[in-house]
This record gives structure tokens, C-alpha cells and sequence, in this order.
């Protein structure tokens, strides 16, 4: 009995394991859409606008509101986690017209918020831009995220937007993009050209990550050091993409290079003289590569 | 007094007779103790009357009253008051035309949102973002 259970149980991951490989061959990729809907929470069932956005997981986008003394930016970075769960990272700035300043200069309430959340495809992100509002009439944005599958890579590299309800006063503004959110970083120190401290490290589009730099055999000892960095910007180009970066070095608590700012091509070597901190000769060197 | 030369004493002292007829009026007090009686009263009663004249044009000519009634003519006070009036009233007007301090930052006054605008929705609250189950 148990070894014809064992045998089902083999033949149904035989199956599982097959289907996939179909899909494969087939040539079925995931994708995903967002189905964004507008509407005002007073009661009033109408969305005032509806909009699917569609494109490969990844798909990042954003939406802006602009009306009478009141303006937002917000951003959505998606990753996918896994096959049931989404990262969606979100970033939200407001600006709202206050008033005038003693010398009649205007003033503005501004509001940066960053948030992280885990979201299953049987949820919503919903975003609030005037807040609650007392638990008054607000106006209410739903984001659905949705599986979807195209029959050919190329297909499912496609990014669409479709407006299926216009706000006709053009107060909401709602795009999309697609570009790599993983990275890998890969750093070294040297000394005329000699590595001595080599590290490389994963990084997520705009998320701070660490390398640490350890000592390369053969070299001479050297304590240390930490690269932090963060792949802050992704410019689209010919013949390839550039990246803009920040970045600063740590030695146990001391830091070599503070406020970093770089932009080169994606996959070049991005080098620093550290003559100032760490005497003559030596140089930072480090090279942002997609990661696939 | 049952004489009837009596009433002639007082025109003749206030100077209305005629001299002959004063004259005759004279001879005639010189004998008749009615007349003489009458026209001495009469005369007491003219020193009374110049005494109070004299007491009034001395109070007249007092100085200190003299120029108060010189330095202090009906005019000046009247500019004087207009004066008065004029600063009162530009004080007054002043005080109720002098705003309040400004407080540091004044808040704008929203306007009306236009027909369909999104600001009709504004409370002034903090944006917000967060996950639920789908709807």
C-alpha cells in the first residue's frame, strides 16, 4: 500500500514537473497587470476613471494627481515573490499649497512617505492621497494586481496601458515602465592596480546594499572595509544602459568616502582615487552589472 | 407826600424840566417839607443807583476779568474746539484702522474647486497606502 502511494505520489509530481515543462515549451511567460480604479469613497458607485496597465513581472509605475493647491507623485516598484506574492514598494510625496509666509512668500506642507508591502494576488493596494479625511468623502485609488500569461517572450515583454474611464479634467496622469531591478554589484580596492579587497554583492533598484570587501589571498593584510551603495536610476541608451549610483566606504565606523555620487554604463568600472584617505595609489573600483 | 408838586421832583432831578419851571420848583421845595422830603429820597436813591453803576464798571475794568475776556475770544475757541474735534477724530480712526498683528503664517484661503475638480476631496489629511483584501 505504501509503496503504491509512493508511486502516485512520484507520477503526480511527474505530471506537475511535465505541465511545467510544456508551458515552457510552449513558450507561456507570466506577466502581470494592475487594474487602477479611481473612485470617490462618498458612496457614489461610479469609478471616475479605470486603467489597466499590463507588462513582465517587474512592471514598475506610477500616478500623479495635480488639482487645485494639491499635488502628489507617487511610485510603485514591483517584484515578484515567488508565484502568489508581489513586492510592491511604494513611494509617496504630497505637496499642499498652506499659505503665504509673513513676507508673502507661499508655503507648502510636504509629505515623503516610503512604504514596503507583501501583496497576494487576492488583495488590493489602495492609496488614500488625501488621507482618510476624518472618515469623510476621500478620494480612493485601488490598485488590483492580476497573473496574466502571453503565449511568446515577446509578447510578454509587451507594456500597455489601457484608459478604459478618463478623468476628463486630466488631474490623474498614471505611467508605466520596465527596467532590471536587479543588480550585482562587484567592488575591490587596489593599490597601483593590485587588488587588495575584492567583495560583490546583490542590490535591488533603489534599495541600499552592503558590500563587504575582504582581503584578496596573497595580499597584504588590510582591514576591512564596507561598500554601501544603492542603484538609485536606470537611463535607457545606446549601446547600453546607464546607471546612476550612490555609494559610500566604511572602515570600522570611519568612513573613507562619504556622499558618493557616480553614473556610468551598466556593466563598466566605476573608479575613486582614495589617496586622501588611504594614502597614494589606492583606488576604489567597482562595476554595476544586471543581474539576469 | 399829599403835595402835588411831589411828582415834578423826579423829572426835575432826571434834568426833563424846563429851568424856569425848575427854577419855581426849587423856590417851592425851599417851603414845602413834602417836596424837600421827597426830593431828598429821590437823590439817595440816584446815589444808589450811580453806586452800583460805579460797582459795576469797576468790576468791568477788575484786570484778571479784563483779559480773560481779551485773550480768549469766542474765534479761538472755536478753532480750538474744531482742533479738538479734527485730532480726536483722526485718533479714533486711526485706532480702529490699525490691524491686528500678523500671525507668523496665514493659511490660504482654498478656493472654490471647479466643477469636477479632485480638491473638492481635500481635508487637508496625510496621504496614505496600505494592502486589503480585494473588494
Amino acid at each position: 500500500m505504501n509503496r503504491f502511494l509512493a508511486a502516485m505520489l512520484a507520477a503526480i509530481l511527474c505530471v506537475l514537473q511535465a505541465g511545467s515543462g510544456m508551458a515552457e515549451a510552449f513558450g507561456e511567460r507570466n506577466r502581470i497587470s494592475f487594474d487602477v480604479r479611481v473612485s470617490a469613497e462618498d458612496g457614489s458607485s461610479e469609478p471616475l476613471s479605470e486603467t489597466v496597465i499590463e507588462g513582465p513581472e517587474g512592471t514598475d509605475f506610477r500616478i500623479d494627481l495635480t488639482t487645485d493647491g494639491f499635488e502628489m507623485r507617487s511610485e510603485f516598484l514591483t517584484d515578484p515573490l515567488g508565484d502568489s506574492e508581489l513586492l510592491v514598494r511604494a513611494k509617496i510625496e504630497t505637496k499642499r499649497a498652506f499659505g503665504l509666509s509673513p513676507n508673502g512668500l507661499p508655503l507648502f506642507e510636504i509629505d515623503r512617505q516610503e512604504k514596503e508591502l507583501v501583496v497576494s494576488f487576492d488583495e488590493s493596494v489602495v492609496l488614500l492621497p488625501f488621507g482618510l479625511n476624518g472618515g469623510g468623502k476621500t478620494l480612493r485609488i485601488e490598485i488590483d494586481p492580476r497573473r496574466q500569461s502571453a503565449p511568446t517572450e515577446a509578447d510578454a515583454k509587451k507594456l500597455a496601458i489601457s484608459f478604459n474611464r478618463i478623468l476628463s479634467s486630466g488631474e490623474i496622469a498614471i505611467n508605466a515602465r520596465k527596467i532590471p531591478h536587479n543588480y550585482e554589484v562587484e567592488a575591490a580596492v587596489l593599490k597601483n592596480g593590485e587588488r587588495l579587497l575584492a567583495g560583490n554583492a546583490k542590490a535591488l533598484f533603489r534599495q541600499a546594499a552592503v558590500v563587504q570587501l575582504a582581503r584578496v589571498e596573497g595580499a597584504s593584510p588590510t582591514q576591512g572595509l564596507a561598500l554601501g551603495i544603492e542603484v538609485e536610476d536606470l537611463l535607457r541608451g545606446r549601446p547600453s544602459d546607464q546607471v546612476s549610483v550612490s555609494f559610500e566606504l566604511k572602515s570600522s565606523g570611519q568612513r573613507l568616502i562619504t556622499s558618493g555620487r557616480g553614473i556610468g554604463e551598466v556593466g563598466s568600472e566605476l573608479r575613486y582615487p582614495l589617496d586622501d584617505s588611504l594614502g597614494e595609489g589606492f583606488e576604489l573600483v567597482f562595476r554595476i552589472k544586471e543581474k539576469k | 407826600m399829599k403835595c402835588e408838586f411831589t411828582k415834578k421832583v423826579s423829572a426835575m432831578l432826571d434834568g426833563e424840566l424846563p429851568e424856569s419851571e425848575t427854577a419855581a420848583l426849587l423856590e417851592h421845595i425851599r417851603n414845602c417839607a413834602d417836596c424837600a422830603a421827597a426830593k431828598a429820597d429821590f437823590e439817595l436813591l440816584r446815589m444808589e443807583i450811580q453806586g452800583l453803576a460805579i460797582d459795576e464798571r469797576t468790576l468791568l475794568q477788575e484786570p484778571s476779568l479784563v483779559r480773560r475776556r481779551v485773550l480768549v475770544p469766542a474765534p479761538a475757541i472755536a478753532a480750538a474746539a474744531l482742533v479738538v474735534v479734527v485730532l480726536v477724530s483722526v485718533l479714533v480712526v486711526s485706532l480702529l484702522r490699525s490691524p491686528e498683528p500678523d500671525p507668523p503664517f496665514t493659511r490660504a484661503e482654498t478656493p472654490p474647486a471647479t466643477r469636477g475638480s479632485l480638491a473638492r476631496f481635500d481635508g487637508g489629511g496625510k496621504a496614505a497606502v496600505f494592502k486589503e483584501a480585494r473588494r
